[in-house]
């Protein structure tokens, strides 16, 4: 079979599959069991890549940044982070609103996911903003979005698989998620303040550094958590997996001896529960180093790759072509599936035009972050309607100008660092 | 007569699913423990050789047996705003279709599985000196078990009720 049929053949029988609603690792799986029949290649690959897909000690870092992230999110943690925080910025009009987005980035340290950024946001704020009567609609659409920096601001389990599938280095990708995890932030924030001050919300109180001191003493043991994850990947002692074990050892300690606000059953719950979230990720890597095999094989990506570049060879047109096929998917599919799916068949493209592959990395991360705040498929809204009861279509039209925002910064992330090279480390 | 096997193979499930959600915390724990162990004798002993190469394999172990718990629950991410438009008879039948097709992945899983592990006869891991065959039963074992899920759901399609209308 020639690599142009292969690669019909593949995408359709896979996007009828996911349409009729089969699992997508088992809808990844399926039809390339299908193209490696109709090839005749021996179907022993099936689980040989099945096995070799999963064998990394980088992976090991999935399920353990997912597991302290639960393990922070349920419980005092983030509420007490949040008081910490609004000690420091109740002098603003509408404070709560830019304390949901600087909680969600310094939680976004503490958790790889953005849903278990999302849940920890909701959960502490939502009350206390029912309570002073702030806008509901804006509210959800606001920590959704702020939620989704959770995988911007390492550590960030999408960064994890995109290093995996392209041997990207997984330091430099946290590196360089600061700058526009923080660009995404200040971006929320001003739309945020500046409805506030046009619909002139209660605030505007004096800073009390009494407040900060006896909020930041108790909220001190949480904060520690992104700082000893990231001091122990970024000073090279500790790999991304190992320190994602010392967060859970760490988010242990806190919850069991200072903060005593779990017990050991309810450790061994989340555990259960974070394993079984992993292993949505882990089984879809799974089926889905068979599909990468078949592209390989038939050498798809250079196909496509050549394919663009016989359209054009603007480089500046062609990113925008990959933001926009990444956008997208965002819509229709949920995040580490398009990492999955998307990375082998496009990165060989942005290399070619010169994207580093840590640059790429970032885009990619930036665009599926926007990607969990835009339905039908948006994980951030369905937690946040969760939480509040308020239905997704009323979140979705109040996420219309953060949407935009976030638009922007993808925008800046994408194009800023091919005129200005310097700025990825 | 169809129901009541249905109900037995349903408890059968329960009991299935309730035993490996104690096996993957087991894993999980296990694993947590060889990783602290890693650190602790890099920084501060001589680094063990087995740590990295066993964690490795209790995360593919605890992945996909955990695989299976979230395949019973329906959790494995899917598409499902398009199939939710459809009328309920219609459903059930891409449901049942779509099954058919999971089931032969499930079963290339297994016969294939058994087959990459009787050709990998003499081949050992190489620091723990564990035989191979061992290692690789986990893709047919979780095969068998998503299967036995799967065969649930496919006997729960009423051809029956079809004819009738």
């Amino acid at each position: 079979m020639s690599a142009g049929i292969v690669f019909l053949l593949l995408f359709t029988t896979f996007s009828l599959f996911l349409i009729f609603g089969m699992p997508i690792a088992i809808a990844i799986g399926t039809s390339s069991f299908i193209i490696l029949l109709l090839g005749k290649i021996p179907l022993v690959i099936v689980p040989q890549r099945m096995f070799a897909g999963m064998d990394s000690f980088a992976l090991i870092a999935v399920p353990f940044f997912i597991l302290a992230g639960d393990l922070m999110s349920e419980g005092k943690t983030s509420e007490l982070i949040m008081d910490f925080v609004e000690s420091l910025l109740s002098f603003l009009k509408g404070a709560l609103w830019p304390v949901a987005v600087l909680t969600a980035m310094i939680f976004a340290g503490i958790s790889g996911s953005s849903a278990a950024d999302t849940a920890a946001v909701a959960g502490a704020l939502i009350p206390e903003l029912k309570r002073r009567k702030y806008d509901k609609d804006f509210s959800s659409a606001l920590i959704a979005s702020a939620g989704s920096i959770g995988i911007v601001i390492p550590p960030s389990v999408p960064m994890i698989l995109y290093a995996f599938i392209t041997y990207a280095s997984i330091s430099k990708l946290f590196l360089n998620g600061f700058i526009p995890g923080t660009l995404m932030g200040v971006a929320l924030a001003a739309i945020a303040l500046r409805k506030a001050y046009k619909e002139h919300y209660a605030g505007g109180g004096r800073l009390s550094f009494r407040n900060i001191w006896a909020t930041f003493k108790t909220a001190i043991w949480g904060l520690l958590t992104p700082i000893i994850i990231l001091g122990g990947i970024f000073s090279g002692k500790f790999t991304p997996s190992e320190s994602a074990v010392i967060a859970v050892d760490w988010a242990i300690i806190v919850s069991l001896y200072i903060y005593r606000d779990k017990r050991w059953k309810d450790i061994f719950r989340i555990i259960v529960k974070s394993m079984i979230t992993a292993s949505l990720v882990m089984f879809l890597i799974s089926t889905a180093r068979v599909f990468a095999w078949i592209l390989a094989n038939w050498s798809i990506p250079t196909m496509l790759t050549n394919g663009v570049l016989s359209i054009s060879t603007n480089k500046f047109v062609i990113i925008l072509l990959i933001d926009l096929i990444l956008l997208i998917a965002g819509i229709f599919l949920e995040t580490a599936s398009i990492i999955i799916i998307f990375t082998p068949l496009l990165f060989g493209l942005a290399t070619s035009i010169g994207i580093s592959p840590v640059h790429f990395g970032i885009i990619e991360t930036v665009a599926l972050a926007i990607g969990m705040v835009t339905p039908p498929v948006a994980i951030n809204l369905y937690v946040v309607s969760g939480v509040t009861g308020i239905p997704i279509e009323q979140i979705s039209k109040a996420e219309i100008p953060l949407l935009l925002a976030l638009i922007g910064v993808l925008i800046l992330v994408t194009y800023l660092p091919m005129i200005f090279p310097k700025i990825i480390f | 007569m169809r129901k009541r096997l249905r109900e037995r193979f349903e408890s059968t499930a329960d009991l299935i699913d309730s035993v490996i959600s104690k096996f993957v915390l087991l894993l999980l724990l296990g694993m947590f423990v060889v990783i602290n162990l890693q650190i602790i004798s890099r920084e501060f002993f001589t680094a063990f050789s087995w740590t990295e190469e066993l964690s490795r394999y209790l995360l593919i172990w605890v992945s996909l047996f955990a695989a299976t718990i979230a395949y019973r629950k329906g959790a494995h991410i899917a598409i499902t705003f398009v199939v939710k438009s459809f009328r309920k008879k219609q459903r059930q039948i891409i449901k049942f279709i779509m099954d058919l097709f999971s089931a032969t992945f499930f079963i290339t899983m297994i016969y294939y599985g058994f087959k990459m592990i009787s050709m990998e006869t003499y081949q050992k891991s190489p620091a723990m000196q564990i035989p191979m065959q061992v290692v690789y039963l986990c893709i047919p074992l979780t095969g068998i078990i998503m299967l036995y899920y799967v065969l649930i759901e496919i006997l729960k399609f009423n051809f029956r009720e079809e004819e009738s209308k």
